[in-house]
């Protein structure tokens, strides 16, 4: 008898449902991200843009080099909007608003605490939600590299460089542009998770993928240098066409290769242990 | 059932709750009852998980809740009704936490329409009502079909048949043998729903008894009881400019 002087209680046992999996979760931060309306507008927003953008570049390179002499046409090298690192800012703005967004948010809105009630394993739900900002800037990025790379064949590919996919440094410019998105966004994801305002955030965002750079760009010490040489943009830079030491000098292929790999472990390890030691 | 024992949380220089104990057990509804600023919704947080505590433990089922995997199956919380994305529709908002938990779909349906919001499910929450959105963690409560329940406040902004559903669901509940824990600053919606009640002012335990006991301690009404034993730990008091 319990205390109400009730008969044994009917309560279902907890185990009477399978237990929940890491991609239960991830599934359950794939269905947050998608159910906000305003989350598919800005990603079509985005890919239709750099669609925009990259064919209007490809006619730019082309105009450029049938304009030039065949002793200039012999050194061009640029090709449309992968000639031009600051066409590529906005979109490192934009994933590291998302990643940012997809803490603060629920920070903001107090959905943190239902989440966290939800699942109190706090670091399942940082890696689903890693693991779901990662997929999505993932794809965007390789939709974007992509009709970016369409629209430089189609209208570049009789004139200069051909640009095959094959060619040396075009599977490296692929990869290190997709990856840049995600990059971009764990970046922004620690951001929101250490200002956990929305506002602060975003601005954070601005700063760091749009200012700081512009910092770093003329550098004359070594530590400036080397910081430069890490910031995202200029480590992707270093490791796509833009490369061949013009943005910034100095930087290595290897050294540009590490800072695509620590930003966003550093990033996802600062969100994970912050997240799991906050009272929220 | 729910321990906390010796349980104290600091923030900075203020003492939120100190060296609390008591225990909620199963099959009756327990009123947690305090003035505002008292330590209730703190206390919570602490037994949720989502606060550490400064020291002393709180416990579900004799384990810390972040012990847990994911909780839904072992406890159902309403902290807030405004602790959800107001972009997001009722039935998403639903299918991510079960789904988060390895629920079926089919149980966001049942919650649903078990708390009166079926025809409101493709609704963003950002349109809803108080009462609505109550109702709407009420069912994120019941997802899990858990043996422990948590409710802070969760009659504010509910018309009185929601209030009167409320009343029904949570002794329903309880007498199927789970334990409900409903927090709340007003005697008189504790009156019809505990049976037990455990009491703070200041953070600290003031009474941890029987609707019955806790009745006897005044010859007027409950809440004359209650402001009595209140009276000392009030933080907030109206009418000193006038």
């Amino acid at each position: 008898m319990n205390p109400a002087g009730l008969a044994p209680p009917r309560v279902p046992t907890p185990t009477a449902v399978r237990p929940a999996r890491l991609r239960d979760l991830a599934a359950a931060e794939w269905i947050k991200f998608w159910s906000l309306r305003s989350t598919p507008l800005v990603l079509f927003g985005l890919t239709a843009w750099y669609g925009y953008r990259g064919w209007q570049g490809a006619h730019d390179t082309s105009s450029r080099y049938l304009a030039f002499s065949p002793a200039q046409r012999a050194g061009f090298t640029d090709s449309g909007l992968f000639g031009s690192g600051v066409e590529w800012l906005p979109i490192m703005v934009a994933t590291g608003a998302f990643g940012a967004l997809i803490v603060v948010s629920e920070h903001a809105s107090g959905l943190i605490r239902t989440t966290f009630t939800a699942v109190p394993d706090r670091l399942r739900v940082v890696a689903a939600k890693v693991a779901v900002l990662t997929a999505v800037t993932s794809g965007l990025g390789i939709a974007v590299t992509a009709e970016v790379y369409v629209f430089d064949r189609a209208v570049l590919a009789g004139h200069h460089l051909s640009f095959a996919p094959t060619d040396p440094g075009v599977p490296s410019l692929f990869v290190s542009t997709v990856v840049l998105m995600p990059l971009c966004a764990l970046i922004g994801m620690a951001f929101g998770t250490l200002i956990r305002n929305v506002a602060a955030s975003m601005v954070a965002v601005c700063v760091f993928f749009l200012m700081v750079p512009q910092l770093f760009k003329s550098p004359t010490t070594r530590w400036a240098i080397d910081v430069g040489n890490a910031l995202p943009c200029y480590a992707w830079a270093r490791l796509g066409f833009l490369g061949h030491g013009k943005v910034v000098g100095g930087e290595t292929y290897a050294g540009a290769l590490a800072a695509f790999v620590l930003w966003p472990l550093v990033s996802a390890a600062v969100v994970a242990v912050v997240l799991n030691r906050r009272d929220v | 059932m729910i321990d906390v024992n010796h349980l104290t949380k600091r923030f900075g220089g203020v003492t939120a709750v100190e060296d609390l104990t008591f225990t909620v057990r199963p099959g009756v509804v327990t009123g947690f009852l305090g003035p505002n600023g008292a330590g209730k919704t703190t206390t919570l947080r602490l037994l949720l998980g989502l606060n550490t505590p400064t020291s002393g433990t709180a416990t579900v089922e004799g384990r810390r809740f972040r012990e847990f995997g994911t909780g839904l199956r072992h406890v159902g919380a309403l902290l807030s009704a405004d602790d959800v994305h107001k972009g997001r529709s009722a039935s998403a908002h639903l299918r991510a936490l079960a789904r988060s938990n390895g629920l079926p779909r089919r149980r966001v349906e049942e919650v649903l329409e078990e708390v009166g919001l079926a025809e409101a499910a493709r609704r963003r929450v950002g349109g809803f009502s108080l009462g609505m959105k109550q109702r709407l963690g009420i069912a994120a409560a019941l997802l899990g079909d858990p043996p422990v329940l948590i409710f802070d406040e969760p009659l504010n902004g509910l018309d009185p048949e929601g209030v009167r559903w409320v009343r029904g669901l949570f002794r329903g509940l309880a007498a199927e043998g789970r334990t409900v824990f409903v927090s709340s600053h007003m005697m008189s919606e504790m009156e019809h729903t505990a049976e037990r009640v455990v009491v703070i002012g200041n953070g600290r335990l003031i009474a941890d008894e029987t609707l019955a006991e806790f009745s006897a301690r005044s010859t007027g009404t409950l809440e004359d009881a209650f402001m009595a034993l209140t009276s000392d730990s009030v933080e907030y008091r109206a009418g000193g400019a006038r």
